[in-house]
């Protein structure tokens, strides 16, 4: 896949405050993920590919687009949904929406046909004709997210989509961003700090920390399988279980969900699980190779460690 | 079978082929101003009612003048209008110009200012609009001239506009004969000129107020605020106590007032202690203050570090 942001030696500063340090890296197109904590930088690096907030130094580049010199082309080319609640004041969902589209450039029966289709797409269809400021926080995510797609972006920046929503409205929203990014060719760029929404909707992942890219790369490379080790589930007595894994010199330990880890010094043996297992009077009920999750990724690279 | 895909489409029309973004912001702003200031009927009848009312007067004298001069059966009342000196206030001049814009129409300019020009830029803060206009191929510049120009259409509707039609009404209903249309063209351009002067420094003394709240309310009463505060208390304070009439250069509708009259060639109302260059100058550094305050003011993100 192509490369639809690159980043090169990118500084943002605010005042004295360096809020991204030296940022360097090249992403592919489909649906990737922005992910770190609080004040890491993911809304900053949002805003300064747009140029909402400008670069102190280096270079920019999206869809083709330099950030710095073609702002007003690659505006064009994005679709922004903020984080905080923004709405036009006292317009209802349909104008809100047609009126992003114009200000994007669309002529007015376009914009009109498209605020309809979007808003029927986001889910939005009845409730078109009422004035923003009644909807509710659900409501309010998905009209931002109809007036991020009007024009037709290539390119989605999506800040916390899922901010305030409950678990129904969030499945809904992430099923529509997965729509797009999977089905409709639209590139997403979503920023979350909830794991599971970047699971569920992206490809690869851009980790951030203290204003640095920590981890770059596609999410199936980050949770690969550990070499050497397995995730075991067994019925019985556990404790029995690791004390005769110690006995035999293997290294098994409880692990985060509270199954079994079994760690070996060369090629897992599976017949040795076995043995072990029969000697502490347990049942072995699965055998696989240890995947971490993208919880145990982020975990382990925010902590500085390697995965 | 899918007879109607109701899921996302494409749409692969040209993005540069809709109107300039500061015209749409215009175009929208006009229409909201307009539904704000209909939103009470009987005011705004009553308000069009007055701010139209000398104009409507002006063009009814006029063509009374028009009437009676041309029938022989009303030669008695011609003279008698003629002679009466109503019909020299409202025959297009320097001095009937500056009366009309100065004296009159700035009060219904005001008015305009505080019910449609207050929530311009506060409400988009309030609301958090600015992040998504600015995320759209919309310029910080574009979105203030749109702005200005929303404001500078409501003033220009009760001040140049019925200006410029009461000269097009006296151009169209007296003699060739007994009047230089040149004159009357160049009056016109004068008025355009004066009016827009005055009409900047309102909407951006309105914008700036604007800027600096996030309620429309609080806008349009730290607007009226400083008006009183530095036309009445500062202005006149410092010019009592220090009695020195060169300070009149401190009020900005002194200002207004001098570089108007000096455009529209109204000696009658152009004040000799000061020179025009002086009132220029102090207008224009308000002009520029307001215009950096204003820009401080519309950006994207809130930096709170």
């Amino acid at each position: 896949m192509s490369t639809i942001i690159r980043l090169d030696d990118v500084v943002v500063s605010y005042g004295k405050r360096v809020a991204l340090h030296s940022l360097n890296a090249e992403v592919e197109g489909g649906a990737v993920g922005l992910l770190g904590p609080n004040g890491a930088g993911k809304s900053t690096l949002m805003k300064s590919l747009l140029g909402l907030v400008p670069l102190s130094g280096g270079q920019a580049e999206v869809l083709g687009c330099s950030v710095r010199k073609e702002p007003k082309r690659l505006r064009r080319l994005i679709g922004y949904m903020p984080e905080r609640e923004a709405a036009f004041p006292h317009f209802t969902g349909f104008q809100a929406t047609w009126y992003a589209g114009r200000l994007a450039g669309m002529p007015d029966a376009d914009a009109r046909r498209r605020a309809h289709e979007v808003l029927l797409f986001a889910g939005l269809e009845e409730a078109r004709y009422r004035e923003v400021s009644t909807y509710s926080t659900g409501m309010k995510q998905r009209v931002k997210l109809a007036q991020a797609l009007v024009h037709d972006p290539d390119l989605l920046l999506l800040d916390e989509p899922t901010n305030g929503l409950d678990p129904k409205g969030r499945d809904e929203v992430l099923g529509l961003i997965e729509t797009l990014s999977a089905s409709k060719g639209v590139h997403v760029m979503l920023s979350s700090h909830l794991l599971r929404d970047v699971e569920q909707v992206c490809q690869s992942v851009v980790v951030m920390r203290q204003g640095r890219i920590v981890k770059h790369g596609d999410i199936n490379e980050l949770q690969h399988s550990t070499e050497n080790a397995c995730r075991l589930t067994v019925s019985g007595d556990h404790e029995s279980f690791l004390a005769v894994a110690a006995a035999r010199g293997l290294d098994a330990r409880v692990g985060p969900r509270g199954d079994l880890e079994l760690r070996f010094a060369g090629a897992p043996d599976a017949g040795a699980v076995f043995a072990v297992a029969a000697a502490a009077g347990c049942v072995l009920q699965s055998l696989r190779p240890l995947r971490l999750s993208l919880e145990e990724v982020l975990l382990d690279v925010l902590d500085g460690g390697v995965v | 079978m899918v007879i109607h895909d109701r899921s996302y489409s494409r749409w692969d029309g040209d993005k540069t082929s809709g109107p300039r973004p500061w015209w749409v912001i215009l175009d929208r702003g006009v229409l909201t101003g307009l539904s704000q200031l209909f939103k009470r009927k009987l005011f705004a009848q009553a308000f069009c009612l007055a701010a139209y009312g000398p104009f409507l007067a002006g063009v009814g004298l006029l063509y009374a003048n028009f009437f009676f001069s041309t029938n022989l059966d009303f030669a008695n009342e011609a003279r008698q209008l003629q002679e009466g000196g109503l019909l020299d206030l409202v025959t297009p001049s320097g001095d009937t110009a500056f009366f009309y814009l100065f004296f009159i129409q700035k009060w219904f300019a005001l008015v305009l200012c505080v019910i449609v020009g207050a929530g311009l830029i506060a409400e988009d803060r309030r609301t958090n609009a600015l992040e998504i206009y600015l995320s759209r191929p919309v310029l910080v510049v574009e979105y203030l001239l749109a702005k200005a120009s929303i404001l500078g259409f409501f003033i220009a509707m009760v001040t140049v506009v019925p200006a410029v039609i009461l000269i097009l009404v006296h151009m169209a209903l007296t003699d060739p004969a007994d009047m230089v249309m040149g004159e009357q063209l160049g009056l016109m351009g004068w008025v355009v000129l004066a009016g827009g002067l005055a009409g900047l420094v309102l909407s951006l003394l309105v914008l700036t107020a604007s800027s600096l709240s996030q309620r429309a309310r609080s806008a349009s009463i730290s607007f009226v605020a400083f008006l009183v505060l530095f036309e009445g208390v500062i202005g006149g304070m410092v010019r009592e106590i220090f009695r020195n009439d060169a300070l009149k250069a401190l009020s900005i509708e002194f200002n207004v007032g001098q570089c108007m009259a000096w455009l529209l060639d109204s000696p009658a109302n152009f004040d000799e202690t000061v020179p025009v260059g002086t009132s220029a100058t102090v207008l224009a550094v308000l002009v520029v203050v307001c215009l950096a305050i204003i820009r401080r003011r519309i950006r994207p993100v809130e930096i709170v570090a």
